[in-house]
């Protein structure tokens, strides 16, 4: 059966759509600007301040978040 | 006679949890419509309609139709674009089919939150979408993509893809496509097949979909929050407002019930249609 191409493009497009602003948000984190919406270089700063020890508290919250998500889903 | 105890001893701890975590919660926020509200933000003794009378409020009428107008025309631009893409997923081969459809679910796997956000950069007065728009002519200097009715209803639309695309692909993956082929044999026009054949053949994924986008959307606050202006409110934000800023317990009672009354609508039409067609398969 010779079928139509709109649903390939479609579905290509769908994709695009649902992955630019994942995408953008993976590039903003190597964004050496304070705010997102000017590009001021390349940087790998932000990645040093998630291993600083002076911020403690993200590596907390992230251990909580671990916790609660494993005890919710676990309890089956 | 002990088939009956163990029914009832089977349905027993759902039943308690419904009971506890949603009957009792929502008679509360009926009684909790009925009092006084104090300066706060608890409730005072006695009784009053108060809550309920400031629904008469002008603003509510115009939030709720918004709400529901914002929610229908996202369902159906969700549905419209997820109908084609659940056809072509349903006909594909299993190891591309497996593929594409990881991709539709792996956003999921990304926070709501930070995905709106990310809308925000991208229609950003200041971002480069907006300006190459405007450097294109497409836009006038002044029109902003952010804060307006149109950024909420593209993002609603972002959010709830998904939830549109996997029910719609459930239903076309049970499908059998060589009956299009048949229709096309009896002269159908491609388009004439689609719509006659496989929209009714999906109609319970499409039922489904409706559903998964429609409930979920009507109680958006997050979204008009981050990416609307104040004139784009739903009946969310005003909840959220009532319960978090000024607070009024009984009045953010009251506009819960309003859109529970209103969710309960689509509900009721997929229960109705199921059960119909229960009847009808018997």
């Amino acid at each position: 059966m010779k079928s139509s191409r709109l649903p390939a493009v479609l579905l290509a497009l769908v994709l695009v759509f649902l992955y630019l602003p994942i995408l953008l948000l993976v590039v903003n984190s190597f964004n050496e600007a304070r705010y997102s919406s000017t590009w001021g270089g390349f940087t790998l700063k932000w990645y040093a301040a998630l291993l600083d020890r002076q911020n403690r508290d993200l590596w907390d919250a992230a251990q909580r978040t671990l916790l609660i998500a494993l005890s919710s889903s676990g309890s089956r | 006679m002990s088939q009956r105890k163990n029914e009832i001893l089977l349905t027993a701890p759902t039943l308690l949890w419904l009971v506890v975590f949603f009957v009792i919660p929502s008679l509360s926020m009926v009684a909790v419509s009925f009092r006084p509200a104090n300066a706060d933000g608890g409730i005072e003794p006695g009784w009053t309609l108060d809550a309920w009378r400031a629904l008469a409020h002008p603003d509510y009428p115009v939030i709720l139709w918004r709400t529901v107008w914002l929610s229908v025309v996202t369902t159906v631009v969700c549905l419209a674009i997820a109908l084609p893409v659940a056809f072509l997923l349903g006909r594909l081969g299993g190891k591309w089919r497996g593929f594409l459809l990881m991709l539709v679910i792996v956003p999921f796997w990304t926070n709501f939150v930070i995905r709106v956000a990310a809308w925000r950069i991208i229609l950003h007065p200041e971002g480069i979408v907006r300006q190459g728009l405007v450097h294109l002519g497409v836009i006038g200097p002044d029109t902003l993509l952010l804060y307006n009715e149109g950024a909420v209803l593209l993002v609603m639309v972002y959010t709830h893809l998904p939830f549109a695309i996997l029910p719609l692909y459930a239903a076309a993956e049970r499908f059998d496509y060589s009956l299009l082929e048949a229709a096309r044999d009896l002269g159908a026009s491609g388009f004439r097949a689609v719509m006659r054949i496989f929209v009714p053949g999906v109609s319970r994924g499409l039922l489904t979909a409706m559903a998964l986008v429609l409930i979920p959307a009507l109680g958006s606050y997050v979204i008009p929050d981050l990416v609307g202006g104040p004139s784009d409110e739903m009946i969310g934000n005003k909840i959220a407002q009532r319960t978090l800023g000024n607070r009024n317990l009984p009045q953010s009672a009251t506009l819960s019930i309003a859109l529970l009354a209103i969710t309960l609508i689509p509900i009721l039409v997929v229960f109705f249609i199921n059960r119909k067609e229960h009847a009808e398969s018997r």
